[in-house]
């Protein structure tokens, strides 16, 4: 009888919960009046999750007094689950995140994930990270040219998801025959199957590369994304140098921070406005020298505006990446 | 007893098997290595559902055992022996009883988030499955209730489920 | 430098990160990483020394802090921990939590310095040796791993290779790690990344476990004995000593495994209780209660950490998902990894190994200080214990990607996990498999797009692996026909 009465209790319960749930009506006044969510799609400690817990630690200073960013770490599928996450949540403003772009576009070039990068409400840009072809020590390549004139070139890495699309693209764009071995654990695997011999070579974020690029484990080929060489590695030439100038344009890996779509006009504006800030305060910049994570901002209509141009430009590499994503 | 043990070995049996015929509509690289396993562990899930169902190859089954473990002589089959002897003693009606406790604590941090499911739970089993007293239910629900707010909410800042209700 | 440590606030950041790092161990969900995630924030405006010795006593303690829910309550609180359940959790329900708890500690204590050392002593064999292993040798790592499910855990043979070959299919559950073809997925995304392993193993062991205890209606340790737990807690600390040819060759095996990237320090454990159980005489009593097979994974799991620092250290590439952390705190502090951080951050890396050091040995004074009060949890009546051990779970699956699907699958995997042990299944073959399968598969098909299958057998590394392999398999028979020979 007690459990029968338990059982009747909590279907009464959660009745009401729905009515209310439904009922409840989206307030767009005072925004933000509540803690912000902040989805991040790596685990904690990763290069984005510290970017993220950075800039929410500088947000929560131009928010009113109690209210925090809350960073939420949902690892899964090379960020798509996080994207599904904010996507899919209430258009209220308080469901924000960072977004490996474009990345995070490729699956939706070939399968039906559960978001639209069309349709995501773009707030800022932290940082448009260059990548960069290098090949192993061990190897004999040096240059691109060797690469091209080779009859195969094995290249190590994690997968055709995410950053990594830009590997085949890099390929495909210099005309070199190359030989994928995907599978990797992480960009570290990765690097590590080059420098004992298993692979040739890498296409990664120069960030990720730079400790191996500086002690010499790699040799760097081509920089791309960035319009200048690098002074850490001078006798790098970048793509355009090189001949490759579409490969500045879309071999790139940007950090971009969206939310929900349809957030409205005027709550969109403060997001805008909120992040511009943090991204230039000087304490985040102070920490950004220190910790030797470097930023690029954009504000949200250059990100807009930005993005909208790779997307068309990876359209048109839609028969290229293809034969790598079915 | 004997039924229940043939319908879980037949239930893990129905998962290979649906696995196994799912792989070989897959690529050629994707379904390498799941064949190989599968073909083992349908080969090995096969074979127990075969000892659940016919003794003459359980018997067998168990004499080779023995003569694997004749240098630990009685030991494994002695501890093998208790463990069926007491899956005989379970009371059903009470196994049924805690996967139901168990589901109501699944579902309701699911509907209503840990930070009201996780007291009321507490609260709900003491008083209701533990007989315990007011005091000692009351009680231990907060206390565990205000750990996990302390560590998980204030000290980690986890936003942990708040249920779809609210 | 030891002034840094001994005087203050360097003695508190050591006691305080030691106490935080066994809780979060302790707790399952929580983990060493999670702790030094947290603690990061409040480590600006430490001198580098400072925070790397509050960061590394954090983590360092961790490592034991995830052995006391092994034992106590059938849950490892860190995956690394996992094999030290086959034996724990039996002493424990023997009524010998303390003495349990007591060697752990200690062979933690002992596993975590030999570990630092071997890896001080041994960095340029360490990292040529790092450089050796590739994908034939990481394959058989794996292989290895998984033949212990044919010589541990619960049930008969049959029973133990159809729970390890079921984890393996369960494995295979997600993306396809090379071609990233979806596979048994059933068009839900939650799947894409396969079965989680963690709320998994919280749902077999923990959560299968306390429904058998309350069902059944007792508690942990149902033997009197249960009631000298400080005198135990000392004959722990003794036969760990007793036992100091098994740490070296434990802490050594989880040192090595600990500086190859990739292997995953699970495996660290579960290996060396296979070469205890191997090499040891007696060892019939592994599984229902043998200190050795506790001393054998924990000071592997610990010895591991400080193989870890080597790849860190020297290239910049993690050794482990909480090195990964590590190196973001040094970059931050703004101490550069690589070769010349032996150079230019010597000071730096000194600190790490006596902060690691030192935070070992001041969790075996706590541990042990504590070991008779835990002991006392597996005498509560299963009423009170079980619900509680319930949330703690469930949250904990929560907590490590804050995705309810986590709770659904420690719900899901704990009715199997019941079934499973009510049937004679092993579950711990089946974790076993669900850790290693994937391993095993990517790296199998690695090799075979990078050579032909006979380098398997011609790499040298490889080879001894293989050799080990069926050493392992047939070595059992061999004894059990010489003994039956001699009767």
């Amino acid at each position: 009888m007690k459990k029968v009465f338990v059982v009747v209790l909590m279907g009464v319960l959660v009745f009401i919960g729905f009515c209310f749930g439904f009922l409840t009506p989206v307030s767009a006044q005072d925004f933000p009046k509540k803690n912000i969510r902040w989805f991040v799609g790596y685990s904690p400690g990763g290069g984005f999750d510290t970017y993220s817990r950075a800039l929410a630690r500088t947000m929560e200073k131009y928010l009113p007094k109690g209210l925090h960013v809350i960073v939420v770490n949902r690892p899964g599928s090379a960020s798509q689950q996080a994207a599904s996450m904010i996507y899919n949540a209430k258009p209220d403003g308080y469901t924000i995140g960072i977004w490996p772009m474009p990345g995070l576009y490729v699956p939706q070039m070939f399968f039906e994930p559960k978001y639209d990068v069309k349709k995501v409400t773009w707030l800022g840009t932290v940082l448009v990270e260059p990548m960069v072809l290098a090949a192993s020590s061990k190897s004999d390549f040096r240059t691109v040219k060797d690469l091209q004139g080779a009859k195969s070139v094995r290249l190590a890495l994690t997968g055709f998801t995410g950053p990594e699309i830009a590997a085949p693209i890099t390929m495909e764009k210099l005309g070199v025959k190359a030989q994928y071995i995907t599978g990797h654990t992480g960009s570290g695997q990765a690097m590590l199957a080059a420098m004992r011999g298993d692979a040739d070579a890498v296409v990664f974020s120069y960030g990720s590369l730079r400790k191996l690029l500086l002690d010499k484990s790699f040799v760097p080929l081509l920089l791309m994304g960035e319009g200048k060489r690098n002074p850490e590695i001078p006798d790098c030439p970048t793509a355009t140098e090189a001949g490759y100038p579409e490969l500045d344009d879309l071999v790139a890996a940007w950090r971009v921070i969206g939310g929900t779509p349809g957030i409205p006009e005027d709550q969109k504006k403060k997001l805008r406005e909120l992040i511009w800030k943090s991204i230039n305060d000087p304490e985040f910049l102070e920490w950004s020298k220190k910790s030797k994570r470097p930023v690029s901002p954009l504000d949200g209509i250059a990100t807009e505006r930005a993005l909208a141009k790779i997307l068309v430009q990876y359209d048109g590499l839609r028969d290229i990446l293809e034969k790598y994503m079915k | 007893m004997k039924t229940e043990e043939k319908v879980f070995t037949f239930f893990l049996l129905f998962i290979v098997v649906l696995m196994v015929a799912l792989t070989f509509g897959y690529r050629p690289g994707a379904r390498l290595v799941p064949i190989l396993v599968g073909v083992c562990a349908l080969i090995l899930m096969v074979s127990l559902c075969l000892m659940v169902l016919f003794q003459r190859f359980a018997s067998l089954y168990q004499r080779w055992e023995e003569k694997r473990h004749v240098y630990s002589k009685d030991t494994e089959s002695e501890d093998l022996n208790e463990r069926m002897r007491e899956a005989e003693r379970t009371d059903r009606k009470k196994e049924r009883s805690v996967v139901t406790w168990l589901l109501f604590l699944v579902a309701g941090t699911y509907v209503f988030g840990f930070f009201i499911a996780i007291p009321l739970f507490l609260f709900l089993f003491l008083k209701l499955w533990a007989h315990e007293t007011w005091v000692l239910s009351l009680s231990m629900s907060g206390v565990v209730w205000g750990a996990v707010f302390f560590i998980f909410a204030y000290i980690l800042g986890i936003p942990l489920h708040q249920g779809i209700v609210f | 430098m030891l002034a840094n440590m001994v005087g203050w606030p360097g003695i508190l950041l050591l006691i305080s990160g030691t106490i935080i790092g066994m809780i979060f161990g302790a707790i399952p969900g929580l983990s060493g990483t999670t702790a030094i995630v947290v603690l990061i924030p409040m480590t600006f405006g430490m001198d580098p020394g400072t925070a790397m010795l509050w960061l590394a006593a954090t983590y360092g303690a961790a490592t034991y802090g995830g052995a006391i829910p092994c034992i106590l309550i059938n849950t490892p609180g860190e995956p690394p921990n996992a094999a030290t359940i086959l034996d724990g959790y039996p002493m424990a329900q023997k009524g010998k939590a303390g003495m349990a708890l007591g060697s752990a500690a200690t062979a933690s204590t002992l596993g975590g310095f030999i570990g630092l050392l071997v890896t001080l002593l041994m960095i340029p064999v360490l990292t040529r040796f790092l450089m050796a292993f590739s994908y034939q040798e990481f394959f058989m790592m794996a292989l290895l791993g998984l033949c212990i499910i044919a010589i541990v855990g619960e049930g008969t043979l049959i029973k133990g290779l159809a729970s390890g070959f079921f984890g393996i299919m369960l494995s295979f559950v997600g993306y396809d790690p090379i071609t990233s073809v979806l596979r048994y997925t059933f068009g839900i995304q939650y799947l894409w990344d396969g079965i989680p392993v963690v709320p998994a193993l919280f749902g077999l062991l923990a959560i299968g476990e306390v429904m058998d205890l309350l069902v059944k209606e007792r508690a942990v340790a149902e033997a009197q004995s249960a009631r000298a737990s400080r005198r135990q807690v000392w004959a722990g600390v003794r036969a760990t000593f007793k036992n100091m040819p098994l740490v070296l060759r434990s802490s050594a095996l989880g040192t090595f495994i600990g500086a190859i990237p990739g292997v995953g320090g699970t495996v660290a454990g579960f290996l060396s209780y296979m070469q205890a159980k191997q090499t040891c005489k007696n060892s019939e009593n592994f599984g229902k209660g043998d200190v050795r097979g506790v001393i054998a994974p924990e000071a592997a799991n610990d010895a591991k950490e400080g193989g870890a620092l080597l790849p860190t250290l020297a290239f910049g590439i993690p050794g482990s998902s909480a090195m990964a952390v590590f190196l973001g705190a040094l970059t931050l502090h703004g101490i550069d990894v690589g070769q010349d951080i032996f150079v230019a951050n010597l000071d730096v890396v000194y600190m790490l190994i006596l902060a690691a050091l030192g935070c070992h040995m001041v969790a075996a004074v706590i541990g042990l200080s504590v070991a008779d009060k835990m002991a006392i949890l597996t005498r509560i009546r299963p009423t009170l214990i079980t619900p509680v051990i319930f949330v703690v779970c469930l949250i904990g699956s929560f907590a490590l990607r804050n995705n309810m699907g986590d709770v659904f699958v420690t719900f899901l995997f704990g009715l199997l996990g019941y079934e499973m042990r009510k049937f004679g299944f092993s579950r711990i073959a089946l974790i076993l498999g669900l850790l290693l399968g994937t391993m095993a598969e990517r790296n199998f098909r690695q090799a075979l797009m990078t050579s032909t299958i006979w380098r398997f057998f011609t790499r040298p590394i490889s080879l001894v692996l293989f050799l080990a392999i069926l050493a392992v398999l047939i070595l059992p028979y061999v004894r059990a026909y010489r003994k039956r020979g001699d009767i």
